[in-house]
This record gives structure tokens, C-alpha cells and sequence, in this order.
């Protein structure tokens, strides 16, 4: 079993972290969250992909942190929720789900 | 651009994290059972699950940072690559001790030590009174691939 923990810095104040967990080069379990720094320096989640329960899909918050929706999608590697995390950034909590 | 910066972790850093989520959770059971109740309401939760449950069944780990923002060049200064230098390469028991031997104000490398906790480049550990400074990274690589 092989564990990555990643944080990618898009921003001064926003990341995504990943886990990913491979076991013979496939992949077990990964989730990808976009977190927001806001003042007070807590780590806010903002959208969500993983394949908890081997059902790859995405969360969204209210940009408080609390769930507020749930959709089954394609799974998502780094490489995609990075571009999208790029390009939409903040947006992103005011986008369709199953755009992501 | 990016920088990739690959975290050390010793055996003795995964046992300080599972004991800090012992500490938070209580055991691997309960914060198992919170995160099937809580259906990924909490990123943080599920992440440390997984952590938690492969890093005690001795899974191989790797910990890194990529900084993609251009930022990380107003706190990456020459003193502040310097003091980062140091804590790689020295075992520092405080801030004090860290600013003797690099021959600086107290203050200003303690503000640079902030700066660089900022992107998780330092650790401070509070050990009784004082904070121990310690290099979060094994290896920093700065990547232009276009």
C-alpha cells in the first residue's frame, strides 16, 4: 500500500489537498479538497471529489463548511480538479454540481 | 513554475500523528463511526481516517507540497532560504538558539519563521515554553515545465 498525502497552493490562501491510496499501482481511495484559508486561519473545504464507499463523487459547501449537496461523478484524478480549481477557483461554490 | 517540496517523515512523526488523532478521536473505531454517520460531511474526517487506518498497517508514505502560486517568492527571501538551509541540515532546541547561531534579532527570525510556516516550509513544535523550530522539508525542487 503506497500513501500520498499532496498540498497543492494555488494561492496564498487556497489549496487542494489530496490523499490518494494505491495498492499495486491501482488506485484504492482518493479525495480531492479545495480549502479556503479565511481569517481566522482555519482551512475551510469548499468543493469535495473522492470515492468514499467506491462511489467517486462531489460535495459542495456553503463556504462555511457545512455540506450543502451531494452528486455521483467520473472519477476525478489531481490533474483535473487542479485545472478546474485553477480556472474557477472561488467560483466553484456557485456552480452547477454536475458541471464538476 | 511550481515548487515541489518533499516533507520528511520519520517513523517518529507518524507515531506523533496517530497519537494526535488518538488524542482528537479517541480510537480509530469512533472516528470510523463518525465519518459512516457523517457520509463525507467532513473532508478532514474522512482524510484522517484513511491516514489513521493505513499509516498503523504500515503503509508506505509520502508527504509533499507543490506551490503553484508566484507568492512563495516574496517569502522565500535570501535570509529566509538561509535560516531554512540551517534547519535542514541542524537539529535547533528553540528560536533563541536558532537566532545565536545565525547571529540575528530574535524578532526577525522568529517573524521569518512565521512566514515560512505560512506554506508549511517550518514546523513549530511548542516544546514547555518555548516553540522548536524545525524544517518541515526533506528536498525542495522549483520546476518550470511551461
Amino acid at each position: 500500500m503506497k500513501l500520498t498525502r499532496q498540498k497543492t497552493w494555488v494561492h496564498r490562501n487556497e489549496m487542494v489537498e489530496s490523499i490518494i491510496l494505491e495498492d499495486g499501482g491501482k488506485i484504492r481511495f482518493y479525495s480531492h479538497s479545495y480549502l479556503v484559508r479565511n481569517k481566522g486561519s482555519v482551512w475551510t473545504p469548499y468543493v469535495t471529489w473522492d470515492n468514499w464507499d467506491r462511489q467517486p463523487h462531489v460535495d459542495k459547501f456553503d463556504g462555511t463548511g457545512v455540506l450543502v449537496e451531494q452528486k455521483p461523478c467520473n472519477e476525478k484524478c489531481l490533474e483535473e480538479v487542479l485545472k478546474l480549481v485553477q480556472i474557477f477557483r472561488k467560483n466553484l461554490l456557485t456552480m452547477e454540481l454536475s458541471q464538476l | 513554475m511550481k515548487i515541489k517540496i518533499l516533507k520528511r517523515r520519520k517513523a517518529a512523526d507518524i507515531e506523533e500523528m496517530i497519537a494526535a488523532w488518538s488524542k482528537q478521536y479517541g480510537s480509530l473505531n469512533s472516528l470510523q463511526q463518525k465519518v459512516l454517520i457523517s457520509k463525507c460531511a467532513s473532508p478532514a474526517q474522512m482524510n484522517d481516517f484513511i491516514l489513521w487506518k493505513n499509516l498503523s498497517q504500515g503503509a508506505e508514505f509520502q508527504d509533499i507540497i507543490i506551490v503553484r502560486d508566484p507568492d512563495i517568492f516574496e517569502v522565500l527571501s535570501p535570509r529566509r532560504v538561509e535560516l531554512l538551509e540551517y534547519l535542514m541540515n541542524n537539529d535547533v532546541k528553540s528560536i533563541r538558539t536558532l537566532a545565536a547561531a545565525l547571529r540575528r534579532n530574535y524578532k526577525n527570525v522568529y517573524d521569518d519563521l512565521k512566514a515560512l510556516s505560512k506554506y508549511d516550509l517550518v514546523d513549530l513544535n511548542a516544546r514547555g515554553r518555548s516553540l522548536r523550530p524545525t524544517a518541515a522539508p526533506a528536498r525542495i525542487e522549483v520546476i518550470f515545465d511551461g
